[in-house]
């Protein structure tokens, strides 16, 4: 029987791509036997994924399902040593200039990530990519034939989520008023500290009590501490770094949150803005990589070059102008619809088998 | 779709910012500095700090590698008689491998030492470090509060010249 393994780099709780390899896992055991193997497991994700050394060794006929977005040599060698078909899904790999100067091993292993594409080019008989963004950058690389699906992408995956209570006590705790949300991990190109600065700027220019709350787990201790800092330095008020959290706590915040905000300057997909989009959540996003063909008309896309002044003007609009927030809710869930319409409504499944690849 | 024109939305914020410019909420070079300020901040924070507790993991492995150091005392043999043959041959290079052996784990007590005392050091200066900065907030503060004080005075005086120039203009 043909096997349908997927391999990662890392495996973690709440990471998206992990959260994908194991929606996608089902689909993939309607036609074999599929499992997950990564190279690097943090203890929670133990139960579900194994170590990539452990991967049975296949035949030609079996499908290895690699999700890049990073590069281990490793995981190079193990995946070009492999006898069985590779199918590619590529969730990008973030330039690596964004780290050169803070984290230079995390930017060694994103230039080995695009140097890895280039080397398994040759081996590749599926490549997926989960934006057009990401699609062009493959084409770019050589690859032909790049199926654009983003594959186990649910913007209403945390609709049906109860409310945690403890979440809800910290959130008027520690908050206490209406907030903007961010969701993404804590890493300099994601630029929470724009968000920072023009939720300084609301609070002591325009005396608005709008809070700031920063979901997402702090890759950078450096920059989690240069936030920290910068929070205190502004005397912010009504701000939480609240780290990674549990669906039913995303769920929690979501709800609360006033309005949704990014100023990342690289996202292969973005899926928090539209997850913020199907809670009703007016949406403020930063035009960067695939950001604004994710959000299309749904959200507020401001221009790449802006700054905190521009976030500010345009979370203080999307809080107080009723009309605005009206429309963007509307335009939101539509595009949430479209998304979903577009994007999901096969499976890697379904993809495998049209492409004559199932047996 | 919406009735609202996002790109004329755009528009009408950065008609509002250069508004508000002008209007002087918002200072001039503010953009800038908020900046400034925070690429400051990183350059303090970023300088590539030795993980500690990582540090002590090494010191705990050379710890357990030095206690765990032994030679393995067993002298089975399928040949007949080989039993004894092994005995003897151990008993020699025991004669010769102890006194390494011995040496090896002072080595390993003598680097888990040096460990443990750079692991202090380098946490030390980081306590230092913070008292130094703690320090030069504080002074920054003191100035601020001096020229807190500045000010009231030059708003006191401003408020008296116009009270005098008021009732110089009424004589």
């Amino acid at each position: 029987m043909t096997t349908y393994h997927q391999v990662l780099v890392g495996a973690a709780p709440g990471d998206a791509i992990t959260n994908m390899a194991l929606q996608t896992r089902t689909g993939l055991r309607r036609l074999g036997p599929s499992e997950i193997f990564a190279r690097f497991i943090e203890p929670a994700s133990a139960s579900q994924v194994g170590a990539l050394g452990d991967l049975p060794v296949g035949r030609p006929r079996d499908i290895l399902i690699y999700h890049s977005s990073f590069g281990d040599p490793e995981v190079t060698r193990a995946l070009l040593r492999r006898p069985e078909r590779l199918v590619l899904v590529y969730h990008n790999i973030t330039p690596a200039e964004f780290f050169t100067d803070t984290d230079p091993a995390f930017a060694a292993g994103l230039e080995w990530g695009r140097y890895e594409l280039s080397l398994l080019k040759d081996r590749v008989v599926l490549a997926i990519a989960d934006s057009r963004f990401n699609a062009d950058e493959l084409i770019r690389l050589g690859y032909t034939g790049v199926r654009i699906m983003a594959i186990g992408v649910r913007p209403r995956r945390l609709a049906d989520s109860s409310n945690d209570p403890e979440t809800e006590l910290t959130l008027d705790e520690i908050v206490g008023v209406p907030f903007v949300l961010n969701i993404s991990q804590l890493l300099p190109h994601k630029c929470q500290h724009v968000l920072l600065q023009a939720v300084h700027i609301l609070q002591s220019v325009h005396r608005v009590e709008l809070g700031l709350v920063l979901v997402g787990q702090a890759r950078s201790a450096t920059y989690e501490r240069a936030l920290n800092q910068l929070a205190r330095s502004l005397r912010l008020r009504h701000i939480w770094l609240a780290g990674r959290q549990s669906d039913s706590s995303l769920a929690t915040i979501y709800r609360r949150a006033r309005v949704f905000g990014s100023a990342s300057r690289h996202e292969g997909l973005g899926i928090p803005p539209l997850e913020a989009m199907a809670f009703g959540l007016p949406a403020v996003v930063r035009d960067a990589g695939a950001t604004a063909e994710t959000v299309g008309r749904g959200a507020l896309v401001l221009p790449a070059a802006s700054g905190p002044l521009m976030f500010a003007e345009a979370l203080l609009a999307a809080h107080e102008d009723d009309r605005l927030r009206s429309s963007l809710i509307d335009s939101g869930f539509q595009r949430v619809s479209e998304f979903s319409a577009a994007r999901s409504t096969r499976s890697l499944a379904e993809i495998i088998e049209a492409a004559g690849l199932a047996s | 779709m919406p009735d609202i024109d996002i790109d004329e939305i755009v528009s009408s914020f950065q008609r509002r910012i250069t508004d508000r410019r002008l209007a002087g909420d918002y200072p001039v070079g503010l953009e800038l500095q908020l900046e400034s300020e925070f690429a400051g901040m990183l350059r303090t924070i970023d300088r590539h700090e030795i993980d500690t507790d990582q540090l002590a993991k090494y010191v705990q492995s050379v710890v357990v590698a030095a206690h765990d150091m032994h030679l393995d005392d067993s002298n089975d043999s399928r040949i007949p008689g080989g039993a004894s043959a092994h005995r003897v041959v151990s008993r020699v290079v025991r004669r010769q491998t102890n006194p390494l052996a011995e040496s090896i784990r002072d080595l390993g007590i003598s680097v888990t030492d040096a460990l443990w005392e750079i692991r202090r050091l380098i946490e030390a200066q980081r306590s230092a470090d913070e008292r130094q900065l703690l320090d030069a907030v504080s002074g920054v503060l003191d100035r601020l509060a001096v020229l807190d004080h500045l000010v009231t005075i030059v708003t006191e005086l401003e408020q008296r010249m116009a009270v005098l120039e008021s009732e110089r203009s009424g004589q």
